[in-house]
């Protein structure tokens, strides 16, 4: 067996052995799109297959591929704000109009949530709105952090995570009124 | 009022990352394209490579090539 084969062999091991997991990570972080989530995978496994020769074994080697698979989200993260339309403004206004929308939410906390709903609620909000609440309530990231991510101040952060949050609980109203109700 | 809106957020997404897999056939298009890739296009690599490693080797054989004398 040649060398190349030999990595391709090594490489295929290591691939099925992280695809599953990697590929979750990132379609949950790229707007749950399959085929966007289905690039930024070629891209990490691209990344991993160049890089398994350099490999210095530091860490686990599904340590490795998920450090290459956060910094790509990471890349992701910067492009896709750089192009995002919306002003990041820190009106407080906006924040506080959203706020009286939403109101209180005893009513939701309580239920058991319907994961296929959130999904949906989750898909109809705007991309960059998806992203700060990612960060924030799944992969715990400071405000301070999110703000150097995205190059913005941490007030605008704040304000955007306060709308996102708002028009994600209002869309959960507005679909899961039953299971709400 | 925020720290209950943080919990039910917190929640709510968690039920996200619920069993999302790939089907076989995204797994098997994957792992062709990053062949395919790898195959096709080691050369812009090696020297995107060796431009990210070494910059300044990278930097003083373009600045040599660029004063050169006009004689050569």
């Amino acid at each position: 067996m040649d060398g190349n084969e030999d990595s391709k062999q090594r490489f295929r091991a290591l691939y099925e052995a992280c695809i599953d997991e990697v590929y979750g990570y990132v379609y949950l972080r790229t707007g749950m799109k399959a085929d966007r989530a289905e690039d930024i995978c070629q891209e990490i496994f691209l990344a991993v297959y160049r890089g398994m020769n350099h490999f210095r074994g530091d860490s686990s080697e599904r340590t490795w591929v998920y450090k290459i698979a956060r910094n790509k989200i990471t890349d992701y993260y910067r492009k896709s704000f750089r192009m995002s339309d919306e002003p990041l403004s820190a009106d407080d206004e906006a924040v506080t109009e959203f706020e009286d929308k939403v109101g209180r939410v005893e009513d939701l906390v309580e239920k058991t949530y319907n994961s296929q709903c959130v999904a949906d609620c989750f898909r109809a909000l705007p991309e960059h709105y998806r992203m700060v609440l990612i960060l924030k309530y799944m992969d715990d990231v400071s405000v301070k952090k999110i703000a150097a991510v995205t190059g913005k101040s941490a007030k605008a952060v704040e304000s955007l995570l306060q709308r996102a949050k708002a028009s994600f609980i209002a869309e959960y109203r507005r679909l899961c009124s039953e299971e709400v109700g | 009022m925020d720290a209950q809106r943080d919990s039910f957020m917190k929640s709510a997404l968690g039920t996200l990352g619920e069993g999302v897999v790939p089907t076989a056939e995204q797994k098997e298009r994957i792992f062709e394209s990053v062949l395919t890739e790898a195959r096709d296009h080691p050369l812009r690599y090696r020297i995107r490579e060796f431009i990210t490693i070494c910059p300044w080797r990278f930097a003083f054989g373009a600045a040599a090539v660029q004063a050169r004398p006009a004689y050569c």
